[in-house]
């Protein structure tokens, strides 16, 4: 498209649009660091757009209903790992409710970079694209464990009620290794007997399963980031980070 | 300080919002393996701005357009089955010239690449001081002047510690890509850790190279 030319009053417009959706995903990240993944559809996703998507590396949850079903999943996990450690840990933990102790071990930082922000020249969209320099500390089979999880987001947006909500999201990891690892070399590790029974956790299966973003391996071909939103005018002519 | 009218910063705000995006979208070129791209778009056109183009790292420069091309393009370690980079722009600050010809900026990466080294796949985190000079051409905001200071260098599950302090050229798999710029010098040095070159930017009338983050602007550039 040619790009819009824009009067000082609309580009002021526009730079409170992209700092608002710069928001908007500020604050998922931080909501996903402190383990509120339960609160994440009904504060930052669009209730009225056609299709909302959530994709991971391994496909799509299509659907309001989906999307919190696979936050409702984690946040599940939290719990439960949180109602372990206060059996493993019975002088630290096991005075606190399972309220109280929701969320001890975890940590899921996803600091976002590199942003670019595209808002439709209509005003009703946007387009989002951030790399994110991501760890997973976390409670798991292994044990307590510190993860690299750098990757990319990217989202569509559509303005609702005069805000910025999140219309579809792409997550995906592209690096997982565990933190001061060779991430070329595998690392495997033991599995702790007290921690064991926390692989039974599982999360939803995607509604439509896909390998959307493989995740880096030595045997992975290059693979690009999301591709980046360009200027546009609607969204019709621009292309979707949704399930096409 | 010059006065600005209402309108007048309204457009500097967006200039500096532009040339945020024109780095960042620099860096998903870079991951995606885009680097012609990258170069075609995101660069400086005008005849006299390519002739001046440069990009540097602590080793030197690639100075003009076919130069940089010969480094970024023509010896792109990356694209094979294994090998990915990402150089992230964070902690970023940019300054618009007064007279809105120029922008200079500074950022930061935590980076980390998985590149071949002696044969071998080789993970590394690699922290680098990144600097760029953007000129306003016809079409909007360009690379004129590229740096990277790279601080340090060390391959993933190694120690810091472990690495001799200064690290032969031929042993820094950085140094190794870097190859033989069009004008070698000691452009960055990182044995006494923190080094003033390219400088923070700070607000200015107009540019002037020891402003940015060209050979000339090098305190050890000799013409």
């Amino acid at each position: 498209m040619v790009k819009a030319q824009y009067s000082p009053q609309q580009l002021a417009e526009r730079f409170i649009d992209q700092r608002e959706i710069q928001n908007v995903m500020g604050k998922y990240a931080l909501l996903t660091m402190i383990c509120k993944q339960a609160d994440l559809v009904d504060r930052f996703w669009s209730k009225q757009a056609e299709q909302p998507t959530l994709a991971k590396n391994d496909g799509w949850y299509v659907g309001l209903d989906a999307i919190r079903g696979y936050y409702q999943a984690i946040s599940d996990q939290i719990g439960e790992t949180a109602k372990l450690l206060k059996k493993v840990f019975p002088k630290q933990l096991g005075d606190k409710t399972d309220e109280e102790a929701f969320g001890a071990g975890e940590h899921f930082p996803r600091p976002l970079t590199t942003p670019i922000v595209e808002v439709a020249a209509d005003g009703k969209t946007a387009k989002g694209l951030w790399q994110v320099m991501g760890a997973n500390n976390a409670i798991t089979p292994n044990g307590p464990l510190s993860t690299w999880n750098w990757g990319y987001v990217a989202a569509d947006f559509v303005l609702e009620d005069d805000e910025w909500k999140i219309w579809h999201l792409q997550e995906f990891t592209e690096l997982s290794a565990p933190v001061a690892s060779n991430w070329v070399a595998k690392t495997e590790l033991p599995v702790m007997p007290e921690f064991a029974s926390l692989a039974d956790l599982k999360l939803p299966v995607p509604t439509v399963a896909a390998n959307l973003y493989e995740v880096y391996s030595p045997e992975r071909e290059y693979t690009a980031p999301p591709k980046m939103p360009e200027p546009y005018n609607t969204f019709a002519e621009t292309f979707s980070y949704g399930m096409n | 300080m010059k006065h600005f009218t209402e309108e007048e910063r309204i457009q500097r705000v967006w200039d500096k919002e532009e040339a945020k995006t024109v780095l960042f979208r620099n860096m998903y070129y870079m991951a995606g393996n885009q680097r012609e791209t990258a170069l075609d778009t995101l660069w400086v056109k005008e005849p006299e701005n390519a002739k001046t183009a440069s990009y540097g790292k602590n080793w030197g420069y690639y100075t003009g357009m076919d130069e940089i091309r010969r480094y970024y393009v023509d010896n792109n370690p990356f694209g094979a089955k294994g090998t990915m980079n990402c150089h992230p722009v964070a902690t970023i600050r940019v300054e618009e010239a007064e007279d809105g010809k120029t922008i200079l900026c500074q950022w930061y990466n935590a980076s980390y690449e998985t590149r071949m080294v002696n044969g071998e796949l080789t993970p590394l985190w690699i922290c680098e001081k990144g600097n760029a000079d953007l000129v306003k051409e016809a079409d909007g905001w360009k690379i004129w002047h590229y740096f990277i200071g790279t601080d340090l260098q060390v391959e993933a599950g190694q120690l810091y510690g472990d690495q001799p302090v200064d690290l032969p050229d031929e042993e820094n798999p950085v140094a190794v890509e870097f190859g033989k710029p069009t004008l070698p010098m000691e452009a960055y040095i990182t044995r006494y850790n923190y080094y003033p070159y390219p400088a923070i930017p700070e607000p200015y009338e107009t540019y002037r190279p020891e402003l940015g983050c060209g050979p000339e602007g090098n305190p050890k550039y000799q013409a």
